[in-house]
């Protein structure tokens, strides 16, 4: 384990300690697989989540007691990471305590943990046809930590065991702009520096830093005056064995001319629920949540132009299964291939009941909670639905998440709630789907102190009425609008609610949402 | 009663004595005809105790054995060369469907080479020590479970049997089991047992009194317990027994032996040895649910309990000497390479199967195969087909509907036309025509456009559609064969190449 000295390594390592044994509670021990980090000398665990000094992970262990074991079926264990199937990168060994699955990551690198929060998921069924899950939260560091700027990495010559110097940007946190008629722009660079070796170079843009002799942690801020024609700023960091990091942050420049007109047509379709049937197994009611769908219609139609006959709201009562079902299949089969749908969908979102289930679920007027596989909207289907290409033809759809969860709900499950990963997970980028879930695995989306609406719900609606648009070209793109969400939902919750987003490729990257 | 009263009297009288209940219900369980199988195990350990006694001692004896060993080593080369040389499958179209049919009537060889040579390569790393015959481990078409071990070294396994496995240690035990009775020459053992048994039964056929006493006393037997039917039957039986028949199939001792070779060479490859009981298990339960399924290849049915003690006995004892590799390791039951291409194997097994009607086997593996490779079409069509078909509740049918509809979308290749079709179905009974008709539409593209570059497509091996799926597992799913040109002035004859199934 490298000497790792940077603030954010240690503000890691000082949330680390809470035990293992304070994971989950209720389900029987016997019961319970255990996750191994082979080589890391004590997993530590957060909460639910277990935490990673490192950026990299090699194998994986999950381990079975017996009695379980004993009865497993062994072409029946099904073990998915980040949502995919990793069967084959699995082996599976027997010990007189039972069995374990070896999860070989480096030999599908799509199969590899990512920097940041990974998802590791098991089924497994024994020879009577019961089934077993459960699920883990693996963090890794990350150090690329900046969706807009660009990290890289060089070792040093002949290093057996490289650790580039580490690099955090703490200002500026977007791109720069270079307004419109302005000769440059002035930027203000704060960032910390730490390296395992001494260091040996520190620049901004060319420009050296002084660095004290044997240094290896240093905080650099710097104003940089750059003109309208650069492209961005790099900082540079060397340690003295010639490992080097590099950032590059870029120049966001003002459009010139005037933007470009939008063409295809614009559909909204927004399910809220904050009330639900009334029954014995029915759902506590949502503060904000029909709300949010309501304000969302009204901002898009008054700010944004669209038809108040592409729009289509489901609140409360008017959301049963049905409803939503038949929306999700004939509404959504409206816009063309070159329309843009957006879809925002804010109701409860839970795992299936009791340790068994490894289906997830949105609520819907009519769910009760002893039914859920008969009378909630399971994330398969959403995704069956959606991703149906012959249905929704739109190569521009913007799939928008607030699932809240059920406190105590999921004290059954083997894991954490991960709706919010899996919601992230189900869409194809290739397809123009493009998803913001309101919060991260784990975490739970906040409602705003007025109970009005959810936090995320509030940012969205702030966002699409102008405030997102922080080049001023009146045109609100995917990025522009998902980094506003972030950080006001970062800040509103202090950090306990961090939006996630993943942005289709090439085709149908674009929204394209105008306001005056 | 009046039936029982003449066996019973005589027998007391031959036994001049008056005994009372007591010694008359002692001498009536004495007397009680043995279970077949246990009279048979007697009967054969004689017939094993002459065939060694006459093998060492007895010249012509020896030289009869060799020769008809001989004869069997010749036998088995043909029967090798048969199916090693018999046609390979061949892509077929039959209404919406679009597969790899094998030749009816014979076994073919699996033509997956890849498979073929993972299969290959285990057994070899199983092989004894030290042995001088060489073995090959090879894989034949069927879903039916069947293994063979032919006395000139090749181990035939079926496909069926292998999706039946759930693991790489259950699979090297087999192999190391059939490759056990090659390496123990247990086909000769068998020319040995034919000929001690015919001279068992000549020198018995001399002491003709025999015949006599054992009708009788197998008569009076069955008598004393089923009455007059049993009687007669009785005297016939005990005078076949005179006449001896015995199955010639491995006995206990062959079985036992080829048990501990394979435990020895599976465990020495640090593999799990406990899989060896569930895998007797897991057959046991699937020959229960189909009887088409026999699990003769592993020892005789009716023997199973005993060869499940002994396995058990095994399991107990090499438990009791770990090796340090499974002590820090623990020992091993599966690899990933056995999971990648078994979700192959499965899937093209389960295909067989369900044309086969063997519908449980077809269910089971095409939903590992789609659970392990979730964006293969085949395997994701097929299931779809077998729910649709076999599917009794909403929930089925929905996920059939959901298989054809990913299965439409991950044809790349246009291999599964007929997923639009079924998918098109399902739509127009939920009265969704506009769809249905995109869907039917594709299904007639999918499937004229298979049928125009069918004639090009018989330039290609006929397991393209393996190398393919290669291509895919290693990351290149839009690999694509390039055919040489052909010379000038060269053209293709519709039908030139054609294959004699075609006519």
């Amino acid at each position: 384990m490298s000497r790792q000295s940077s603030g954010l390594l240690r503000g890691w390592a000082a949330a680390a300690l809470v035990s293992l044994a304070g994971i989950c509670d209720s389900t029987s021990a016997s019961e319970r697989f255990e996750l191994r980090i082979p080589g890391e000398r004590a997993e530590v665990f957060v909460g639910n989540e277990i935490l990673l000094t490192r950026e990299t992970v090699e194998q994986l262990k999950i381990e079975i007691p017996n009695p379980i074991a004993e009865e497993i079926a062994t072409d029946k264990i099904y073990p998915k990471i980040n949502g995919e199937s990793a069967a084959t990168i699995s082996e599976l060994r027997g010990t007189s305590r039972g069995k374990f699955v070896v999860l070989n990551l480096e030999m599908k690198p799509h199969l590899g943990l990512v920097p940041g929060i990974n998802t590791v998921e098991i089924v497994a069924e024994n020879h009577r046809g019961r089934r077993f899950y459960q699920n883990w939260i693996v963090r890794l560091r990350d150090r690329s930590r900046h969706e807009w700027f660009t990290f890289e990495h060089i070792d040093g010559p002949g290093e057996s065991n490289p650790a580039p110097p580490e690099i955090e940007v703490l200002s500026p946190s977007v791109p720069p702009l270079a307004e419109r008629g302005a000769t440059g722009v002035e930027v203000s660079i704060r960032a910390r520096v730490a390296a395992y070796h001494p260091l040996d170079l520190v620049s901004v843009n060319g420009s050296a830093v002084p660095i004290a002799a044997g240094e290896d942690e240093l905080e650099i801020e710097r104003s940089v005056t750059m003109g309208r024609s650069s492209d961005g700023i790099v900082l540079r960091v060397r340690d003295e064995r010639g490992n080097e990091t590099r950032v590059w942050i870029p120049i966001h420049k003002e459009a010139a001319a005037s933007p470009p007109k939008l063409s295809g047509k614009r559909y909204l379709l927004a399910v809220g629920l904050t009330d639900y049937q009334s029954n014995p197994a029915g759902f506590p009611r949502l503060p904000g949540a029909s709300t949010a769908a309501g304000d969302l219609a009204r901002v898009l139609v008054e700010k944004a132009g669209f038809a108040e006959d592409a729009v289509l709201v489901l609140r409360d009562r008017e959301a049963t299964l049905a409803r939503v079902g038949a929306a999700l299949r004939d509404f959504v089969s409206r816009p063309g291939p070159d329309d843009l749908l957006i879809l925002y969908l804010g109701a409860y979102g839970l795992h299936g009941l009791g340790s068994e289930s490894d289906e997830s679920y949105l609520a819907c007027w009519d769910s009760r909670l002893d039914q859920l596989q008969e009378t909630a909207l399971s994330l398969d289907r959403l995704a069956s639905l959606l991703e149906d290409t012959q249905s929704l033809r739109s190569r521009n759809v913007v799939l928008l998440f607030e699932p809240r969860s059920m406190p105590n709900l999921d004290r059954d499950l083997a894991g954490s709630n991960l709706v919010n990963a899996r919601l992230l997970q189900l869409f194809s980028a290739d397809r123009g789907r493009t998803v913001l879930v309101s919060a991260d695995v784990n975490q739970d989306s906040r409602p705003t102190s007025d109970d009005l609406h959810g936090v995320f719900a509030q940012a969205l609606l702030k966002g699409l009425e102008g405030e997102a648009d922080w080049n001023r070209d009146r045109i609100l793109t995917v990025n522009e609008l998902f980094d506003f969400v972030s950080t006001n939902v970062r800040a509103e919750s202090d950090g306990a609610q961090v939006p996630r987003y993943r942005i289709a490729d090439e085709v149908g990257a674009l929204l394209s949402l105008e306001h005056p | 009663m009046r039936n029982r009263c003449l066996p019973v009297f005589l027998v007391l009288f031959l036994l001049g004595t008056t005994p009372g209940v007591a010694q008359l219900k002692k001498f009536r369980a004495k007397l009680k005809p043995k279970p077949a199988a246990e009279r048979e195990e007697r009967q054969r350990a004689k017939v094993e105790a002459l065939a060694t006694e006459l093998y060492a001692t007895d010249p012509d004896f020896r030289e009869v054995v060799e020769e008809h060993y001989r004869q069997v080593l010749r036998q088995h080369s043909k029967r090798a060369y048969r199916i090693n040389t018999s046609e390979p499958s061949q892509m077929v179209v039959v209404r919406e469907d679009r597969f790899r049919r094998h030749p009816e009537g014979g076994l073919t060889l699996y033509d997956n080479l890849a498979i073929q040579s993972y299969v290959n390569r285990l057994g070899q790393r199983l092989a004894p020590a030290g042995a001088s015959s060489l073995f090959t481990f090879r894989l034949v078409v069927t879903p039916v479970p069947y293994a063979e071990a032919l006395s000139t070294g090749t181990v035939y396994l079926s496909t069926g049997l292998v999706a039946l496995l759930e693991n790489e240690a259950q699979l090297a035990y087999v192999l190391a089991h059939e490759m056990a009775h090659v390496y123990q020459e247990h086909w000769k053992w068998r020319s040995k047992l034919k000929f001690a048994l015919d001279e068992f039964n000549e020198r018995r056929q001399r002491s003709g009194w025999r015949r006599l006493v054992g009708g009788l006393a197998g008569g009076l037997a069955a008598g004393l317990v089923h009455g007059e039917h049993g009687t007669q039957k009785g005297v016939a039986v005990g005078i076949a027994v005179a006449q001896s028949k015995l199955n010639l199939e491995w006995g206990t001792a062959q079985e036992n032996e080829a048990d501990e070779i394979a435990f020895q060479a599976i465990q020495a490859a640090n593999y799990d040895v406990r899989e060896v009981g569930e895998l007797y298990a897991k057959l046991n339960d699937t020959a229960i649910r189909d009887a088409r399924v026999s699990v003769g290849f592993l020892g005789r049915k009716e023997r199973l309990l005993e060869r499940e003690a002994h396995t058990n006995e095994l399991i107990r004892r090499a438990l009791e000497s770990p090796t340090s590799e499974s002590l820090e390791f623990g020992y091993l039951i599966d690899t990933r390479r056995y999971k990648e291409l078994m979700a192959e194997l499965r899937r093209d097994n389960g295909i067989q199967a369900l044309f086969y009607d063997m519908f449980h086997i077809a269910r089971t593996n095409l939903r590992q195969a789609v659970e392990i490779r979730s964006n293969d079409p085949t395997s994701l069509y097929y299931y779809g087909k077998v729910l649709e078909l076999v599917g009794r509740t909403d929930a089925e049918l929905e996920e059939a509907k959901d298989l054809f509809r990913r299965a439409a979308e991950n044809d790349f290749r246009n291999w599964n036309f007929g997923s639009h079709l079924h998918y098109a179905l399902m739509l127009l009974d939920e009265g969704d025509s506009d769809r249905a008709e995109q869907e039917l539409q594709q299904y007639i593209d999918g499937y004229s456009n298979y049928r125009i570059a069918e004639f090009a497509m018989r330039q290609l091996p006929s397991h393209v559609d393996t190398l393919f799926d290669y291509m895919m597992l290693s990351g290149r799913s839009n690999w694509t064969p390039i055919l040489p040109q052909a010379p000038d002035g060269f053209t293709f004859e519709p039908g030139a190449l054609a294959t004699d199934a075609d006519n």
